[in-house]
């Protein structure tokens, strides 16, 4: 009786740790990307933000152990290139930051709690603003796993939808995921597999293979590739003079070089 | 000793100061004292060991050979020293221009052709420079120096 309790225990702690290593079982791990980090000031202090500590923070919070999901991406994309287009060089004041987003997802959601500090469990010093408001207008307030999921199951690539404020100035930016990027079952295959339970094996197998190709995509594109309302920078025209002075000085200097060198 | 060698003697001095300084910053930025420099036309990036705090050193003891020889710069023995020293600029400059022309030769990441353009290849070449590259001309006068003062017949 006690090795079968022993045995039941083991197996439950088995699974206990798959769940707990990703929060989509099977999923292969998220390429290796360098992103640069989100830097804000907490008062005095320069805080910088990574996408590790989101995945970090979203994996806290659901109690399933960091996870990169495409969710927790696209959120920590859609701030950064918010942040990089209203304050460029600057480095924001936590407190300055304002965060409306239209896309119900855990992920993205503890993403912009983090970054503006009204997450729990979180050490702040100030705190920016975040508001879930629905593309119909409406506020959600219950941030709780359970209403959000609920209000997840008819999202849509028109869903995802950010705006990021600078209050000081009162300028904003709207950002919205260029809908190219999601599979065109990929909102029916997620409300399958993650909300009613009831896809079939080939079903769960096809969306964790979108999941994945998602997340990878958010991950490596270009800012101005995943969002609407961010534009290419101009590519910089070389600078032909300054080279040529250069390399016109640097061909002088050779060729005397070899002439000294010949004559002695 | 002339006074030719009197103002060869303050060149070499302020030019082995600066040299040492450039050395010592290049290292301090690669331990992460401050961000990337960027002065003018002179870049000093800090992002690479062997460029910057290996590079740094060399430089930085160019700069002290130079300081060590400039006071009796008629000497053969104390020329020496400076030849040294500038010799130790020249190849961390050499290197780094070598290191222009082979990234320059490529196109970027994202082209879909290999080879760069005429335009992005000279393009490449223009500032900023790293501290080892925009000392090589000043360096080159003690090149001058050598063969000016004998010093090349003598050896």
């Amino acid at each position: 009786m006690r090795a079968r309790l022993i045995l039941a225990s083991l197996l439950m702690a088995a699974l206990l740790c798959t769940t707990a290593m990703a929060h989509m079982p099977g999923a292969a791990p998220a390429p290796d990307v360098e992103l640069r980090p989100i830097q804000i000031y907490d008062g005095n202090k320069l805080v910088e933000i990574s996408i590790d500590d989101l995945a970090a923070y979203h994996g806290k919070c659901t109690g399933q152990g960091p996870s990169k999901c495409p969710c927790v991406v696209i959120g920590y994309r859609a701030a950064e290139a918010g942040i990089n287009a209203l304050y460029g060089d600057e480095i924001p004041e936590r407190s300055d930051i304002m965060i409306i987003s239209a896309y119900p997802s855990m992920g993205s959601l503890q993403d912009f709690q983090y970054i503006t500090g009204t997450g729990p469990e979180m050490d702040y010093k100030e705190t920016g603003t975040f508001n879930l408001i629905l593309a119909d207008g409406t506020e959600i307030t219950d941030f709780s796993n359970k209403n959000i999921k609920k209000i997840s199951g008819n999202i849509g690539p028109d869903d995802c939808k950010f705006t990021i404020i600078r209050e000081s100035t009162g300028k904003s930016i709207d950002l919205a995921l260029n809908g190219d990027i999601f599979p065109s079952d990929y909102f029916d295959l997620r409300k399958k597999v993650k909300i009613t339970k009831n896809a079939t094996p080939e079903e769960s197998q096809k969306f964790l293979d979108e999941y994945v190709a998602l997340r990878d995509a958010a991950l490596t594109k270009p800012a101005w590739e995943l969002f609407k309302g961010i534009d290419e920078p101009p590519e910089e025209e070389p600078d032909v003079f300054g080279g040529g002075i250069f390399l016109s000085i640097f061909i002088l200097f050779v060729a005397a070089g070899i002439i000294i060198i010949r004559r002695k | 000793m002339n006074t030719e060698h009197n103002t060869a003697q303050i060149y070499i001095a302020a030019l082995g100061l600066v040299t040492m300084i450039l050395g010592l910053v290049d290292i301090l930025v690669w331990i992460g004292f401050t961000g990337g420099i960027e002065f003018g036309i002179m870049e000093i990036a800090g992002d690479d060991f062997f460029r910057w705090a290996w590079g740094g050193l060399v430089v930085f003891l160019g700069g002290a050979l130079m300081l060590s020889g400039c006071r009796n710069v008629g000497n053969i023995q104390e020329f020496s020293k400076v030849l040294l020293g500038a010799a130790l600029v020249w190849i961390i400059a050499a290197c780094d221009i070598f290191a222009m022309i082979c990234e320059n030769i490529p196109a970027g990441e994202e082209a879909p052709e290999f080879l760069n353009s005429f335009a992005g290849f000279v393009g490449g070449f223009a500032p900023p420079y790293a501290p080892a590259v925009i000392l090589l001309p000043f360096t080159l006068v003690i090149a001058y120096f050598f063969y000016a003062w004998g010093f090349a017949d003598e050896s």
